[in-house]
């Protein structure tokens, strides 16, 4: 797993590739958390990213819960398995 | 009860009462008292006492005691209360009656106080019947001797012979229909009574016949103190045979129903010591079908099934000489040796060499066992046998239903051996019918045997392993009329196509090699599935890790059979827990969710069926995936 956060004022810009499974989870919360701190929208693009089990989904609620309450968190650009996966995992409310 | 009798002759005989002395009340009661010891020193063998023999006696003397003060008692005032010496019929036997209820109470309680036994209340109820019918039955007699005094005044001794005929003569037309009757509705009495029915009728009359000689002997009595002595004396020899018999009777009986409530659990433990149909269904490539039938409560034949790896799977059927209790014995200890040794040695022909020398040591009783094992290799089909004295099995194959006629040693715990063994390999569909001698050697009436070829031709005609169980067993039970001679047992399997299985530490870091395992195996399908099925794989093997082994390490196996649609069962010996207890369901907002629960919903979802079972153990869920192919086809 690559994770490359940008970040330009407010908004954070995640773009993460290859897989985000049970082995690279907690490695992809504790750094997400420390990019997005203070943030008010954060964008996880997922073009690279080619799988991503429950793990990972935790991984995605858990940034997303230390967020502030009024912060956006929203996915872009999943595709495939990963896709499918966080559809029917009920967390579309966050695809843009 | 020998106070009913009595009585009611003294006032019918005389016209003023016969004078009852203290010292003659005295005497008979100690006589009594004393034939109360005898029971309890010859009666009581194989009841549990829970006192002391002298305690017991103890209290079997002073309950007797105070019912004897209390009939005394009740005697008198019902001589004062009635005032005249005339017989009154409506009086006395109500006097009777209430002393003769408390008799029954007193002794029925001291059955109860003295002794311990697991069924007592069924002793007890035993023991109530026998007392109530043998009140009511002398009651009614009574009453109809008393009617014969009153038309026919007979006095004196020689009267007193003529009056014991026509008693006996009135017991049989009765009491006895009466004790009958009594039986029938009391279901209870009878399920506890089963062939003991007739003893208690025989003590009953014994009891009543007891009353008449007394009655006789009562009748000649002129109230002087020697004869009332002699008269107690009798009194005393025969009561105490009387009890003697009684708790003879309620050992026995309580005995017998240890034995067969202890026979029942054996029962229960055996059957439940052999692998049953749910272990069987959630075998993957193979169909498994078993049956035993055993003469007695339990029986000396066993069969067995098990896997001694991840693909081998063992199948063992064994006929222990004899049958009843000791062979049910050896063959639990036949049982688990053998599965011992198949487990370490993984072969047949070392299993049984090595069951044989075990099996040998201590078996003082000379008892031998047949078995024959054979292991079959799930994933090519493979199959090796060792077969240690005992039938020939059936096998049918595309070419023919014939006999797997090799023997590769005498049978086991009799002399040292090397046992060899022999190996086939199943083509998909072929079948194999272990059974035990009980089914070919059926009797029908003439004696002739049911024989091999009736089996050859029951497993050519059917087609699965449930069939051919139950079209054997229907047959021989036709063939013997249901007459079963000998302990039938067969266990059937049919191999149907290979499957793949392989087994890890249930470790987060051992998910890479489960993962490329089980791509491997399913190499041919296309991405989208394989993804898939990783994402499955990872899914269930967490959560076993986490679940089933949350405190220690330990083993999952998968095994995958891709014949039609492609299903996976994960089976550990971890913790129960059933995965699919805990689907979290539909969903509210992210925000007020909880961080677990999506592993299970992504198994639910991308999987086309998913099922979970925990079988002697064994948490086993499978998960079954139809590849866009298959559905293709289907459509």
């Amino acid at each position: 797993m690559k994770i490359e956060a940008k970040r330009e004022g407010n908004v954070v810009t995640i773009n993460v590739s290859e897989r985000l499974d049970s082995a690279t989870a907690e490695d992809f919360k504790t750094k997400t958390i420390e990019a997005c701190g203070g943030a008010s929208s954060v964008i996880i693009n997922m073009c690279d990213l080619e799988y991503i089990s429950s793990a990972g989904l935790r991984s995605i609620l858990s940034l997303k819960k230390s967020l502030a309450n009024d912060a956006v968190l929203q996915i872009e650009n999943a595709h495939g398995i990963v896709k499918e996966v966080i559809e029917i995992s009920g967390f579309n409310e966050l695809i843009r | 009860m020998k106070c009913i009798s009595q009585h009611n002759i003294i006032y019918l005989q005389s016209n003023a009462p016969v004078p009852m002395s203290p010292l003659a009340i005295i005497t008979m009661a100690l006589c009594h008292l004393l034939c109360m010891f005898a029971p309890v020193y010859f009666g009581d063998r194989t009841l549990t006492r829970k006192y002391s023999r002298e305690k017991t006696i103890g209290f079997w003397v002073l309950s007797y005691a105070i019912m004897f003060v209390m009939v005394v008692i009740v005697m008198v005032t019902a001589q004062y209360i009635e005032g005249n010496p005339d017989f009154k019929i409506g009086d006395n036997p109500l006097s009777i009656f209430i002393t003769s209820i408390c008799e029954v109470a007193i002794v029925m309680a001291m059955f109860l106080k003295s002794y311990s036994e697991p069924k007592m209340s069924t002793v007890f109820a035993i023991s109530f019947y026998c007392l109530v019918s043998i009140f009511v039955t002398v009651t009614i007699c009574d009453f109809i001797v008393t009617g014969i005094f009153i038309l026919f005044p007979i006095r004196e001794t020689h009267g007193a012979l003529a009056l014991a005929v026509v008693e006996i003569i009135l017991l049989l037309f009765v009491c006895i229909p009466i004790i009958r009757k009594t039986v029938e509705p009391v279901k209870l009495f009878i399920q506890v009574m089963k062939d003991d029915i007739l003893s208690y009728i025989a003590i009953t009359v014994l009891i009543l016949f007891i009353s008449i000689v007394n009655v006789s002997l009562w009748n000649g009595i002129d109230g002087s103190f020697s004869i009332m002595i002699a008269n107690s004396l009798t009194f005393m020899a025969m009561f105490s045979v009387v009890y003697v018999i009684i708790l003879r009777n309620l050992s026995e009986t309580s005995n017998k129903l240890r034995i067969s409530s202890e026979l029942e659990t054996a029962r229960t433990i055996q059957k439940t010591n052999l692998p049953s149909s749910d272990d069987f269904k959630n075998l993957s490539g193979i169909e498994v079908s078993a049956s035993m039938n055993a003469t007695k409560e339990v029986g000396g034949d066993f069969y067995d099934l098990f896997m001694v790896n991840d693909t081998q799977i063992c199948f063992v059927i064994a006929d222990v000489s004899d049958s009843g209790i000791p062979a049910a014995l050896f063959m639990m200890r036949s049982k688990s040796e053998i599965r011992n040794l198949a487990f370490s040695t993984k072969s047949p022909s070392d299993t049984i060499t090595k069951s044989n020398r075990t099996l040998m040591e201590n078996n003082d009783s000379d008892m031998f066992v047949t078995a024959f094992i054979g292991i079959l290799d799930t994933t090519d089909g493979s199959f090796r046998y060792c077969n240690a004295g005992h039938n020939p099995p059936v096998i049918r194959r595309r070419t023919g239903t014939e006999l797997l006629n090799e023997r590769h040693g005498p049978f086991l715990g009799i002399k040292n051996h090397i046992y060899t063994e022999s190996e086939i390999k199943l083509e998909r569909g072929d079948m194999i019918v272990l059974y035990t001698d009980g089914v070919t050697e059926a009797n029908d009436e003439n004696g002739s045997f049911f024989g091999i070829e009736k089996v050859i031709d029951i497993v050519s005609s059917t087609d699965d392993p449930k069939s051919t169980t139950d079209a054997i067993n229907e047959k021989v039970n036709e063939f013997t009329n249901d007459i079963l001679t000998d302990d039938t047992t067969i266990l059937s399997f049919k191999y149907n196509h290979p499957v793949q299985t392989s087994g890890y530490i249930a470790k987060e870091e051992n998910l890479p090699s489960i993962t490329k395992w089980a791509l491997d195996v399913l190499s041919e399908f296309e991405e989208p599935l394989k993804a898939r099925i990783e994402l499955l794989i990872e899914e269930v093997f967490l959560n076993i890790s986490q679940n089933s082994y949350p405190n220690e390490e330990g083993r999952t196996t998968l095994t995958i059979d891709k014949e039609k649609d492609i299903k996976m069962s994960f089976c550990d010996f971890g913790i129960p827990f059933n995965p699919l207890s805990k689907d979290i369901g539909e969903q509210g907002p992210l925000n007020d969710r909880e961080l677990g629960g999506n592993g299970i919903r992504l198994i639910r979802k991308l999987s086309d069926d998913v099922t979970y079972t925990y079988v002697r153990g064994m948490n086993i869920l499978t998960i079954t995936v139809i590849p866009q192919s298959i559905r293709e086809e289907e459509k």
